[in-house]
């Protein structure tokens, strides 16, 4: 296997270290005012008007599965890309450095064994785990996760 | 493809366009001048085509333009219009002309050349009307100084010449020369009616070919740069000014030959070359100084139909007189074209995006601005109106007049009522008037439509016109004006109008719906059957429609346009079909509410108005049966609390409906709060909306809300407020759906019984004989019947009519009471009661109205079949019982038929009356309820040897009476105030009771039974029935001793 490196923009959720591939991630702004959107599942957190275009604001916390997690006041939000998903983002934290991660420090996220991680059932999101030094990077899907927000309004209706 | 193809195409369609529409005008102008002016446009049109394909090298399109153009040329003079078959092949031709402009690479060349012999066949077998433009030096040269008299003696022999006239011409080849006003021609002008063909005459008239510069593509010229400048001593930028001075220039360039320019100029000839067009005929004398203008060696070619279009220019130049008919001449086309623009539509929506965030900045810096004073002030209030200005501009530039839709109407119209053997004309209105450019796109489909059925459905042959006196020719009346933010289209027919009995029919038949809704059915109600899919009352199902597709699909069309059609019609005199659409869809007046904290929008083409409660003002919520309602003048208003659709992310279910209805008790309103009901109407649906506080009115952009979020139905998009934060906009149908309220239709009287804890009922009021005025309460009233007695069959005494296919027995109440007789009329009412099992209606004379009062019920056992009397309206009424009237109806049955076999009802009474005395100890039963009336009607069905009835006014008052006496059975109302039935018979139930509870309300049994068990009570009972009542109540006293016996 030959030696690729992806760069990937980490933030930290819940205590956590993620990374997203930085090609996915159209730009990151610290705009919180959402307007809610009564009806929607728990993981939006609203619209959010950036520059006369208006998004999607997921929690990535919620999204995560992590219930209770307040977001901080200098909470940023990450956009993504048109190409990741319709005009949206996840509001996380606090945005990291930008780490290059090569294909022989990640480990798939097996399907069989499942991760002690808080989210075992939204695992799906979690593209791969990289192995730094003194640190794990958990990378996530982001193109999953519009349809993962979809499937909870689907399991809200059942209720 | 190239800039230039792509613009030849967009220009052609225009021509197209115009071809088409003079030679449909034609069909039917007035005067000669009328004609004139429109084949004048025809052919302008064609003609521009022509040119344009020829210079693009579409030769397949310029031949069939030119064949049409040289067809059409015969009746320039409008005093003969074109043959019908004329016009259909030019018709023919066009079409193909627009099939080959989409598709410019595809060579259709055969057809093409079919279409052309086809038009040339047709041209020559009449008159001509051939422009003449004899250049008469010329002519006198060619033909050897022959006298000019003989050149009209010639002309004579072929036909008359009309509008004769000489022209002098100065010889452009001569600019620039001393001689050249010496030189000039002369020529002869006018128009020639003959038989002849043009080629013929210019053969034997000997008719030169036109000055080349004479052509409307201009001319072109050529200029060798350097020869002018040695000939002419002056710089060359004086060239080019008195060029640009003469007129216009278009595609110039420099020639010359391919030499590296690096190297100096070459010595070859650098020649300007340019196509010229002239600001006059003749270029102004001073220009022709300076400027040698040269004939270009190639082209323009001579053209076959030269002496032809000659003409049309010197006609255009010298004949304006003649034409006063016709300004829009006056105007060529190229100066149309640089009067307007083309601009991608992408751009304005981009266009439209930035302006959306100006406004939002300009706001922000109102805001950050709005404590200082002076200069910044004045600066902000300049750029708030010049973005505004701006919005409106751009706005504007997406709007399009509606004519551009209607334009294309007449053509269709023509080939439809040829087709159907029809004859029809199409009258438009409003061309003017302006939407939005999607909402015109959208309009297309649904219009053609109805447009079709109009002229198939809706108008008659010729014949059948002539025998019914209209007049062959039917009427099309499309029409569009504007009203109030929305625009109003309307088309109309004078044909022979939608028979409602048909409708009926097909609806009855395909089981749309029962025969008695249709019944009571408005025509306009009917009609708007023929939206549903598969419906159509067409006879013959013919190639255009009758399939009874499409009509749905308009309706979807016009659905998603959020437009609204209703259809009028009159049998025999025509169909109306008016159909609202908003202006756009892109912005919308908008009223900003806020519940909580939050801020919505909300349409206001769906808000009727805005009811302000007020603390301490006298209106108020009331309860009826599951929603909160409202006394919007004389109808009752359901109303929907935002804060509440908001609150609950699942359909409202029985439950939550009634937690709802127990948080917000009528009688206490927080008396600081006001608050606002939004009264809103959405497809046809009216109710309330109750919000904390409404903000105002905004145009607002609307913008889709997330993919997403595509399940959370209560909002339709989202949009950017004025502080940069994002506010969602609700969906009234979103929102009637989620509170699965019974929202009042619009148009109806409100359907609903309210019940509230005041001992208010609504009661129908009727009179049967002059004297007396009846009551029933409506929730023993299934619905009234207007009684045609005509329809009415006797049986011996008795009277029936069919309803719903049912054998319906018609009661007149002086049969069974000492009461007046009632008139006789045409039309009379008859009231069918609930909860009756045997077909009988009561016979009114007059329906006085409903109402809702206060019962003060003087129970009177002496009047059989009445329950007691009341004073309504100032006026004594009679309570009736419907039990009594029935119970004697159906013993009168039996007597009368002289069978001894019991009917139900006896057989259900006798059950009662043996069973009740069976009972060893008198039994009990404590009866809840908090309306006298219906307690006193209970009590009735209830009264038997042996069983004994206390009652109780509400729930308190029945758990008192519970703890000091005894009782084998409870039957309790619900809705009762202090304590309700549910509190009542949970408490009795925490308090150790154990006797049989049922239920006895007007409560909607299959939502709240469940509850109902929930609260303890053994059995639920809808008000009110009879014969189950009693069942029922037998049932649980029997069950009542079974579970005394082993105690």
């Amino acid at each position: 296997m030959s030696d690729n490196v992806t760069l990937y923009c980490t933030f930290l959720s819940a205590g956590r270290l993620f990374g997203v591939p930085v090609l996915d991630v159209k730009e990151v702004t610290a705009e919180k005012r959402f307007t809610g959107i009564p009806h929607a599942p728990q993981e939006v957190l609203g619209l959010v008007n950036i520059r006369g275009h208006i998004f999607l604001a997921l929690n990535l916390a919620t999204l995560l599965a992590v219930r209770n997690h307040p977001t901080p006041a200098d909470a940023q939000f990450v956009i993504f890309k048109s190409s990741v998903g319709p005009a949206f983002g996840i509001v996380v934290d606090q945005v990291g450095d930008i780490v290059s991660v090569s294909d022989k420090q990640t480990e798939a996220l097996a399907n069989g064994e499942q991760m002690q991680l808080h989210f075992s059932d939204r695992s799906s999101l979690v593209a791969s785990v990289g192995k730094l030094d003194g640190q794990i990077l958990i990378i996530l899907d982001p193109r999953k996760f519009l349809a993962c927000v979809e499937h909870s309004r689907g399991a809200l209706d059942n209720v | 493809m190239n800039d230039t193809h792509s613009e030849f195409i967009v220009v052609s369609r225009e021509h197209l366009t115009v071809f088409e529409q003079s030679l449909l005008s034609l069909e039917k102008a007035a005067s000669g001048n009328e004609s004139r002016s429109l084949i004048e446009h025809g052919l302008r049109a064609v003609h521009s085509m022509k040119g344009d394909s020829g210079f693009l090298g579409f030769t397949t399109i310029r031949q069939l333009a030119h064949a049409m153009e040289s067809l059409l040329e015969d009746y320039r003079d409008g005093a003969r219009l074109p043959s019908t078959e004329i016009v259909e092949a030019l018709l023919a031709a066009r079409d193909q002309l627009a099939a080959l402009v989409e598709d410019l690479d595809q060579n259709q060349q055969a057809a093409v050349d079919d279409l052309t012999r086809r038009l040339l066949s047709l041209e020559g077998t009449m008159s001509h009307a051939i422009p003449l433009n004899i250049n008469l030096r010329d002519w006198q040269t060619q033909h050897s100084g022959s006298p000019l008299a003989d050149l009209f003696a010639r002309l004579d022999a072929f036909g008359i010449v009309e509008n004769p006239q000489i022209i002098g011409l100065p010889d452009p080849s001569a600019f620039g020369s001393e001689t050249w006003t010496k030189n000039c021609n002369v020529n002869f002008s006018g128009v020639l009616i003959t038989k002849a063909s043009p080629n013929e005459i210019a053969v034997l008239v000997g008719v030169q070919q036109p000055p080349p510069f004479l052509t409307s593509d201009g001319f072109e010229r050529r200029v060798d740069l350097g020869e002018w400048q040695t000939e002419h001593k002056l710089s060359l930028v004086e060239l080019f000014h008195e060029l640009t001075q003469a007129g216009e220039i278009f595609d110039q360039h420099l020639k010359y030959s391919p030499t590296d320019l690096t190297m100096g100029l070459p010595t070859e000839p650098i020649i300007w070359q340019g196509r010229y067009r002239a600001a006059q005929p003749v270029a102004p004398p001073e220009t022709t100084d300076m400027v040698t203008l040269q004939d270009s060696a190639g082209t323009p070619q001579p053209r076959p139909e030269s002496p032809v279009k000659k003409a049309h220019i010197s006609n255009g130049s010298t004949a304006d007189k003649d034409r006063p008919a016709s300004p829009k001449t006056a105007a060529t086309p190229d100066t149309e074209r640089l009067r307007s623009l083309r601009i991608n539509v992408e751009l304005l929506d981009r266009l439209m995006n930035l302006i959306g965030e100006l406004t939002l900045i300009r706001n922000q810096t109102q805001v950050a601005f709005s404590e200082q004073e002076g200069e910044s002030r004045n600066l902000i209030q300049r750029l708030n109106s010049v973005t505004s200005e701006l919005q409106g501009t751009v706005l504007q530039t997406r709007m399009q007049p509606v004519g551009n839709l209607f334009g294309r109407f007449p053509r269709m119209v023509r080939d439809l009522a040829r087709q159907l053997g029809k004859e029809v004309e199409v009258i438009t209105i409003g061309q003017d008037v302006e939407l939005d450019k999607t909402v015109i796109e959208r309009l297309s489909d649904p219009l053609t439509h109805l447009i079709r059925n109009s002229i198939d459905h809706g108008l008659e042959s010729p014949e059948a016109r002539e025998a019914v006196g209209k007049s062959r020719i039917g009427q099309i009346v499309l029409s569009a004006t504007p009203t109030d933010g929305q625009v109003c289209i309307e088309i109309r027919d004078d044909g022979r109008g939608i028979d409602p009995v048909a409708v009926k029919a097909k609806a009855a038949a395909m089981g749309l719906r029962t025969e008695s809704e249709l019944e009571r059915m408005s025509n306009r109600e009917l009609f708007s059957l023929i939206l549903l899919p598969g419906f159509s009352t067409a006879k013959q199902v013919t190639d255009v429609s009758g399939r009874g597709v499409g009509m749905d699909v308009v309706k979807t069309n016009i659905d998603e346009l959020e437009g609204h059609l209703t259809i009028d019609s009159k049998l025999g005199h025509g169909t109306s079909m008016n159909l609202r659409v908003p202006l756009t869809l892109a912005i919308v007046p908008c009223l900003i509410v806020t519940v909580g904290n939050d801020r919505f929008a909300l349409a206001q083409r769906e808000l009727e108005e805005i009811v302000c409660l007020h603390p301490g003002g006298k209106r108020k919520l009331e309860h009826a049966f599951d929603t909160e309602v409202f006394r919007l003048r004389d109808s009752l208003l359901p109303v929907i609390r935002f804060s509440e659709i908001l609150a609950r992310s699942q359909p409202f279910s029985a439950d939550d409906k009634a937690e709802i209805l127990a948080k917000y008790p009528p009688a206490e309103r927080d008396p600081a709060k006001i608050e606002y009901i939004l009264v809103l109407r959405s497809n046809g649906k009216r109710f309330g909306l109750l919000v904390d506080q409404v903000q105002g009115r905004e145009e607002i952009v609307v913008k889709p809300i997330h993919a997403a979020m595509r399940k959370v139905t209560i909002f339709s998009g989202a949009t950017l407020m004025g502080d940069g934060r994002v506010a969602l906009i609700a969906n009234a149908v979103g929102i009637i759906e989620h509170a699965r309220c019974f929202a009042a239709m619009a148009d109806d009287v409100p359907q609903s019984i309210p019940r509230n804890p005041h001992e208010v009922h609504r009661v129908l009021l009727f009179e049967y004989g002059a004297n007396e005025q009846y009551a029933l309460p409506l929730v023993q009233v299934r619905r009234v019947e207007l009684l045609d007695m005509n329809r009415v069959e006797r049986i011996g005494a008795q009277e029936f009519v069919t309803l719903d296919g049912v054998s319906t027995r018609i009661l007149r109440l002086n049969e069974f009471m000492d009461v007046s007789q009632c008139e006789e009329s045409p039309t009379m009412f008859l009231i069918l009661p609930r909860f009756v099992p045997e077909p009988m209606g009561i016979l009114a004379q007059r329906i006085i109205d409903t109402e809702s009062l206060a019962i003060d019920l003087q129970t009177s056992g002496n009047i059989r079949g009445v329950l007691g009397t009341a004073i309504v309206r100032s006026r004594l009424s009679l309570f009736l019982d419907v039990q009594q009237i029935r119970e004697s109806v159906v013993g009168v049955t039996a007597d009368a038929s002289g069978v001894g076999e019991p009917s139900g009802i006896t057989a259900a009474n006798d059950k009662w009356r043996s069973t009740s005395p069976r009972f060893k100890a008198k039994q009990r039963i404590l009866l809840v309820d908090d309306t006298p009336f219906f307690r006193e009607i209970v009590k009735r069905y209830l009264s038997a040897e042996n069983v004994e009835i206390v009652t109780g006014v509400d729930g308190r008052d029945g758990l008192e009476l519970l703890a000091s006496q005894d009782f084998d059975l409870v039957v309790s109302d619900i809705e009762m105030p202090n304590m309700n039935g549910w509190e009542f018979c949970k408490t009795a139930r925490e308090k150790g009771y154990r006797m049989p509870f049922v239920a006895l309300t007007s409560l909607a049994k299959n939502e709240y039974e469940q509850k109902a068990m929930a609260c303890g009570f053994d059995d639920f009972e809808e008000k009110l029935d009879h014969d189950r009542l009693q069942q029922k109540v037998l049932h649980w006293l029997q069950r009542s001793l079974e579970m005394q016996v082993p105690q």
